[in-house]
């Protein structure tokens, strides 16, 4: 992993068209803005797990039975 | 209003029934409309989430208060305005629940709250800042 270090208002560029700008620093957190193309697909990672568990939640045929069931164990 | 759903069979429900979820829920962005199928109640603390707009999303949601002591979080900013409130007291707060095959060892997800504002039917999915499990067990 490339390491660097950033100040409020210093920029990263990443190939011809991704910046990535440190804004803000407060409180333990970084606010970052990016600029990109809009193909590119931005997401938080957090987003990832949860898309993961919500396509795993929507897969399971849960009826009413099966819950009572899974109530009374 | 009728809907033949994949999973929950038919369902009539009425307009006002529906809630809009601007931004869909993570990885189903395309289900914009949601009714709540069921009533939590103590004997039985789980309903539906089926969208409209697609008849075979659904999602089994509980009250993750009835199982999680000390569940608090605080909503950004950016989610009170989609959900257009900042008086707490308009949400409702529902976690999605994961059942296995061994269903004893169903999980639900505390770090994204499926959050709804029962008075303007408005609702999304959060990502909370605080440090929550996306797999809490929901039984001891």
């Amino acid at each position: 992993m490339l390491i660097l270090t950033r100040k409020a208002g210093e920029s990263i560029l990443i190939g011809d068209n991704l910046e990535i700008k440190v804004l803000e620093i407060y409180d333990g957190r970084i606010k970052i803005g990016i600029d990109a193309p809009r193909d590119v697909k931005v997401l938080r990672k957090e987003v990832l797990a949860t898309i993961d568990e919500n396509i795993e939640a929507s897969r399971q045929q849960v009826s009413k039975e099966k819950l009572e069931k899974l109530l009374e164990e | 209003m009728k809907l033949i759903t994949d999973y929950v069979g038919e369902i009539e429900y009425e307009k006002n029934e529906v809630i809009h979820f601007p931004e869909g829920v993570f990885g189903f962005e395309d289900s914009k409309n949601f009714i709540i199928v069921g009533e939590i109640v103590k004997e039985f603390p789980f309903v539906w989430l089926q969208s409209i707009d697609e008849a075979h999303v659904v999602f089994v949601l509980t009250n993750p208060f009835l199982f999680v002591e000390n569940y608090d979080f605080e909503l950004a900013e950016r989610d009170l305005k989609t959900l257009k409130t900042d008086k707490i007291g308009d949400i409702n707060v529902y976690t999605t629940v994961v059942i296995p095959a061994e269903s004893k060892k169903a999980t639900i997800n505390l770090k994204s709250p499926i959050v709804i504002n029962t008075d303007k039917m408005i609702g999304l999915q959060a990502i909370l800042d605080e440090d929550y499990p996306y797999k809490h067990p929901l039984f001891k």
